[in-house]
């Protein structure tokens, strides 16, 4: 019985032109009350995860946009800092964004960052920790990275434009090339770091984020010309990227056993 | 009736005339640089469901100089479904970590079919959902191993299939799970105003004896569709006086009791938070004189 009047105050909750509950005693202007919370705290709840996204487009289409994803979206759990995994991904099937090519790749960018400022702490190691390492093994040495560790690449300028917001609400984009771009979004300690790498280092670090050993990553990448491994390297413990050392090396920077 | 315990060895017991407000992170540097008199500061369980960062590091450091309450705002334990385990498993994680000296949730539901409403939500006063809100207060309480404190909701529409009143289904809930009681004064008195409630006579059947903590909020007035003003629980303001006035009802009958400020939404300056924790200290501690204090340790 309640389960119906639930089903039946749901299901009136998302449609205003649907009648209200049968069970309740009150005019459909009382129940708007909860139509109205509803219409409001989710697009609420994407705003503070999206910022820059919402300033891009400005408030109106961007609450306009994200009622549209409330109603087909609903949060899975009441923890809504993990809500709005899919609405970078919505943004780019909408054809009224066309202006806006930037506008999924920046979406997705905040939506890493918002996961990199939740994720588990741990303290990275310095490059030191390799010296340990004795040549001969090095080939095999694989990488635990931080566990905020996350990796984006945006054909449209996307880390650039989220950039340029950092210091202002309104900065001039016009000098803004669309291209190719990657970054590492990572919290080392307690701010979240947005860290602009080239495709090389990109590729480098994303095969080390798998587990490939430092000899397989560097062979797959033998190729490029932009392909410096020491350097990557250097700039991955540099970024507090690096947890600990992995296999028989995974002491975290202490002994090499 | 069932006992209240709600000591829990290693928390920092809250003082029966402590003062507090909801956590702010905005708020947080100049808490930690000010050390002001706040008597705790309650969290939303749903804030520190993640695995680190920022919020953990600055309610462990909270946690350090202050009493905590830890409030769930989305088990939906007025809901006909099963409680979602794996949320109550998080919930578990923060009550576990950080030791609250108190942990409530609110009489109403939030969820339906796997979809989280981000409100809470009314529910019929029946014997089905007796059944339901206190098997799922059991539930919790059993998987907490501790008490909690329910929350009276504020509401704006009511059932046409209510057979209890709120109060009496308040306390048969409270009476069969022995949790104790979170009187939120400002939604007995949004509530009351929306549905032509005597508000002082809704505090004088309440089941006063198992309260251990007291929400102020301030409420935002409207008018509906038809014409006709009611209230909403926006927790975006100071107390009102009408609500001041209900509290020192309250206080009458109870003795002090730890009472929190709500303020979400437009959240002010922390010294204006202060100003509104010490208005409320104010008239706590006008109680204190002639009734006898009750703590919660």
């Amino acid at each position: 019985m309640w389960h119906e009047t639930m089903k039946e105050f749901d299901a009136a909750l998302t449609d205003p032109v649907r009648p209200v509950p049968a069970m309740i005693e009150d005019s459909a202007a009382r129940f708007n009350v909860y139509r109205n919370n509803i219409a409001v705290s989710l697009p609420d709840a994407l705003a503070e995860t999206f910022p820059v996204t919402r300033r891009l487009v400005g408030d109106e289409f961007f609450y306009g946009v994200a009622q549209t994803y409330v109603l087909k979206n609903r949060p899975s759990s009441p923890v809504l800092s993990e809500y709005g995994n899919t609405f970078p991904a919505f943004l780019s099937t909408l054809s009224t964004l066309e202006d806006y090519p930037y506008l999924s790749g920046v979406a997705r960018l905040e939506r890493l960052w918002l996961d990199a400022y939740h994720a588990a702490d741990a303290n990275p190691i310095g490059i030191d920790a390799l010296a340990r390492v004795p040549e001969d093994d090095l080939d095999d040495l694989t990488f635990v990275l931080h566990p905020s560790l996350r990796l984006i690449q945006s054909d449209m300028a996307a880390i650039s434009i989220w950039l340029a917001h950092q210091d202002t609400d309104s900065p001039d984009l016009s000098g803004i090339v669309h291209r190719c771009e990657q970054a590492l979004i990572l919290r080392p300690a307690l701010e979240v770091r947005v860290v602009p790498v080239d495709a090389a280092a990109f590729e480098f670090t994303a095969c080390l984020a798998a587990g490939t050993s430092l000899g397989a990553a560097c062979d797959a990448r033998a190729d490029d010309p932009d392909f410096d491994p020491s350097r990557h390297l250097a700039d991955l413990f540099n970024a507090g990227a690096v947890i600990a050392l992995g296999d028989v090396y995974n002491h975290g920077g202490g002994n090499v056993t | 009736m069932t006992e209240v315990k709600c000591h829990v060895p290693g928390t920092t017991a809250i003082d029966a005339t402590g003062v507090g407000a909801g956590f702010k992170a905005g708020h947080f540097a100049e808490i930690i640089d000010t050390r002001p008199r706040v008597g705790f500061f309650e969290v939303h369980a749903e804030n520190y469901m993640g695995a680190g960062g920022p919020p953990h590091a600055q309610l462990e450091r909270l946690r350090a100089d202050y009493p905590l309450s830890v409030h769930g705002v989305g088990l939906s334990i007025g809901g006909a479904q099963p409680l979602d385990r794996s949320h109550l498993d998080r919930l578990k994680a923060v009550v576990d970590r950080y030791q609250p000296a108190l942990v409530s949730e609110h009489l109403a539901w939030s969820t339906h079919q796997g979809g989280y409403l981000n409100d809470l939500l009314a529910l019929p006063y029946t014997q089905e959902t007796l059944a339901c809100v206190s098997d799922h207060i059991d539930e919790v309480q059993t998987c907490l191993g501790r008490t909690i404190l329910l929350e009276n909701p504020s509401t704006y529409v009511l059932f046409r299939d209510s057979t209890w009143d709120e109060v009496d289904f308040i306390a048969e809930v409270q009476h069969r799970t022995g949790c104790g009681l979170l009187l939120d004064v400002n939604n007995v008195f949004v509530s009351a105003v929306n549905h032509g409630w005597n508000a002082g006579d809704y505090i004088a059947r309440f089941p006063l004896s198992a309260v251990r903590e007291i929400h102020l909020a301030g409420h935002a007035e409207a008018t509906d569709d038809a014409g006709v003003p009611f209230l909403i629980d926006a927790h975006d303001r100071g107390i009102g006086e009408k609500v001041m006035a209900l509290y020192a009802q309250v206080l009458m009958r109870t003795g002090p009791v730890p009472s929190l400020i709500e303020w979400d939404n437009d959240v002010p300056d922390w010294p204006v938070l202060l100003a509104e924790i010490e208005k409320i200290s104010g008239a706590l501690r006008a109680h204190t004189t002639c009734l006898g204090s009750r703590h919660v340790a």
